[in-house]
């Protein structure tokens, strides 16, 4: 393993910002078979994601000195962008406010976020694989699953390797434009975002289900030779399987079920109270038969909010 | 006549409301003549839009008898974001801008995008007021995409405003309400001036007398049309753009909106510990400097400056 200071921007008062990557590769490096990035935290509220990054890094820093053929393919782990913003609690740039995440490829010439993105993107370019650990931006809390975004690149077979329970496939929306994910496709890199955790927490079941899930991939597709249980046969999900559930009501919200339950239809979701008297303002129930994949995680609720998403089999 | 035209139940007691206060020739008929609509407070710390709104209101109440067509005026479209210094959506630090069209089950953000749209929608013009942020000043300015440019530009010339700046249509800037609102067959224009968090009186006499110019030109109020000066049209030239070389404190030691020459110094950026000198920024091109660092924080890449080289142009 070796450890390389990516980026480096003088602050006017504060210590430098610096993005550091770790690189592992077969000793004789032409014999790579393949070529992976990782990349977290590209906001300051991914820590579940940095985490988990970072226990990859270490967990095959461990593995290459007790075997030297066990690395077999070019991999390089960013755990943390935004340093900064984990610095900080922010999600964004901290002076401009601005996401990193929304500036890819970047531009050299412009603006500091862009140049960040500019200079990580010249590193990140080239690779067959791209994966990106992302938290949800809004407050879902959601099952753990891969997100590919219809762009002509993507390799719908390899999204199971992760043995996550589901993958959603859904079209390129306006947002994505300056995402990593989007940019990396654009590049010919195949590319996942793998979409997990909650908002500025790190839960060690969860950290250790990711961990899981980046070495099958890594070692399916030949990036490194270690053993490791199948994991789940990926569903692949488009919109047409997905259920949006809203809280007619705004109040105080008490989900009644967790993700990753099969409910069926007319089984009770959750309740919204009101948020002064107390009385039961709505229940809401399931329309349909399927899988909890996310629910509303704050207690506070707004009219008219996704309280839960299901995906079915149709 | 103020409308509430939809809400939003809040969760602890309270909702948000978007209200419209609408002018016709006759406040029992529905919409008369042709409609446009003037609206502000996207972001939550721009105010320059509310205060024009208000001195249109101003106008339109002592001038009842001129109405000839449908004005209506928006203020405040993020009000919970206007009314606390927040240029996002409160709780869900959405960019209300960047959401359009919205839909109707769906974040808090996303349904505000959504009413918006269904309460504007059917306008012939939109007028969206922005300021800029806290970071840039800018000289009076109507910005355009490309692609709707030649319905557009026309429209823009009457605002009375110093520069009409054409710009590449740019993917996330489809998300924007006014990019929506030209989808949807309203010309709807973008103004932008001013500082965040701060108005500019001045300015904003100046774009009321535009605004003016505008609607008795398209006949919405009876009366004839106002002279404006005639705006530096980017078409006609190119705009440069100085980023900070360096981090640091920026200090100008230029004014706005004056014009300027190759090499000149805009300013110096300064190490607060002082232990390296001064670095001066430099005009790359001459031409008229629109657009002026206001916040002096900056890392390297912080935008200090724009100027729009008129050699070619169209500028007196
Ligand atoms: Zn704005």
């Amino acid at each position: 393993m070796t450890r390389h200071t990516l980026l480096n921007l003088a602050s006017p008062s504060r210590d430098a910002f610096r993005v550091e990557g770790f690189r592992f590769a077969p000793r004789q490096h032409n014999d790579a078979d393949t070529s992976v990035a990782i990349v977290a935290g590209l906001n300051g509220h991914e820590l579940a994601q940095m985490h988990a990054a970072a226990q990859l890094v270490n967990f095959l820093q461990t593995h290459q000195a007790e075997d030297p053929h066990f690395i077999t393919g070019e991999i390089l782990i960013v755990p943390a962008v935004n340093t900064f913003g984990f610095n900080m609690g922010e999600r964004n740039w901290p002076l401009d406010k601005t996401d990193i995440n929304a500036m890819f490829p970047g531009f050299d010439q412009g603006e500091t976020s862009q140049r960040i993105a500019h200079h990580l993107f010249e590193h990140l370019k080239g690779f067959e694989w791209g994966i990106e650990l992302e938290d949800r931006r809004d407050q879902y809390d959601c099952m753990p699953y891969v997100r590919m975004i219809k762009s002509g690149f993507e390799d719908k077979k390899a999204a199971a390797y992760f043995g996550l329970q589901f993958a959603h496939y859904r079209d390129f929306v306006p947002s994505d434009a300056g995402s990593l994910q989007y940019n990396w496709s654009v590049w010919h890199t195949k590319t996942y975002g793998l979409v997990f955790g909650n908002k500025q927490q790190i839960e060690t079941h969860t950290t250790n289900q990711i961990l899981d899930s980046l070495i099958r991939f890594l070692a399916k597709v030949g990036a490194i030779r270690t053993k490791i249980f199948a994991g789940y046969a990926t569903n692949i999900v488009t919109q047409d399987a997905i259920t949006l559930i809203p809280s007619q009501r705004a109040g105080v919200f008490e989900p009644r079920q967790a993700v990753g339950s099969f409910v069926k239809k007319g089984d009770l979701l959750g309740k919204v109270f009101d948020s002064l008297d107390g009385s039961i303002r709505e229940k809401i129930y399931a329309p349909v038969d399927g899988l909890i994949t996310c629910h509303y995680h704050y207690p506070l609720i707004y009219q008219n909010t996704i309280a839960y998403r299901m995906i079915s089999i149709v | 006549m103020l409308e509430t035209l939809f809400t939003i139940e809040l969760p602890v007691g309270e909702s948000y409301q978007l209200k419209r206060h609408r002018f016709s020739p006759n406040e029992d008929q529905p919409e008369q003549g042709k409609r446009i609509s003037i609206i502000s407070g996207t972001h939550g710390d721009e105010l320059e839009g509310v205060y024009v709104i208000t001195m249109l209101a101003e106008w339109l109440k002592s001038n009842r008898d001129k109405i000839r067509g449908t004005i209506d005026l928006y203020p405040s479209l993020n009000s919970l974001g206007i009314d606390s210094i927040t240029r996002t959506v409160p709780f869900y630090q959405a960019d209300l801008n960047r959401i359009f069209p919205g839909t109707s089950r769906d974040t808090f953000p996303n349904q505000i995008a959504y009413g918006i749209i269904e309460a504007i929608k059917g306008s012939n013009i939109a007028i969206d007021i922005h300021a800029s942020n806290i970071f840039l000043r800018e000289l009076p300015q109507v910005r355009i995409a490309k692609t709707y440019a030649e319905h557009l530009v026309p429209l823009a010339k009457k605002l009375n405003m110093d520069f009409i700046w054409v710009h590449d249509a740019i993917t996330v800037l489809e998300a924007t309400l006014a990019h929506t609102l030209n989808s949807l067959g309203t010309h709807a224009l973008v103004v932008e001036y001013g500082v965040g968090m701060r108005l500019t009186p001045g300015y904003g006499q100046q774009l009321l007398t535009g605004i003016l110019n505008l609607l008795a030109s398209e006949g919405i109020i009876d009366m004839m049309p106002f002279s404006v000066r005639e705006p530096c049209y980017s078409d006609h030239g190119r705009v440069y753009y100085v980023n900070a070389p360096a981090a640091g404190l920026f200090v100008p030691a230029m004014d706005h909106c004056q014009s300027v020459k190759a090499e000149q110094i805009i300013g110096h950026i300064h190490d607060p510990y002082g232990v390296n000198p001064p670095i001066p920024c430099l005009t790359p091109g001459s031409g008229v400097l629109f657009t002026l660092r206001e916040y002096p924080i900056v890392y390297e890449g912080s935008l200090i400056a724009r100027i729009f080289d008129a050699q070619t142009g169209v500028c007196q």
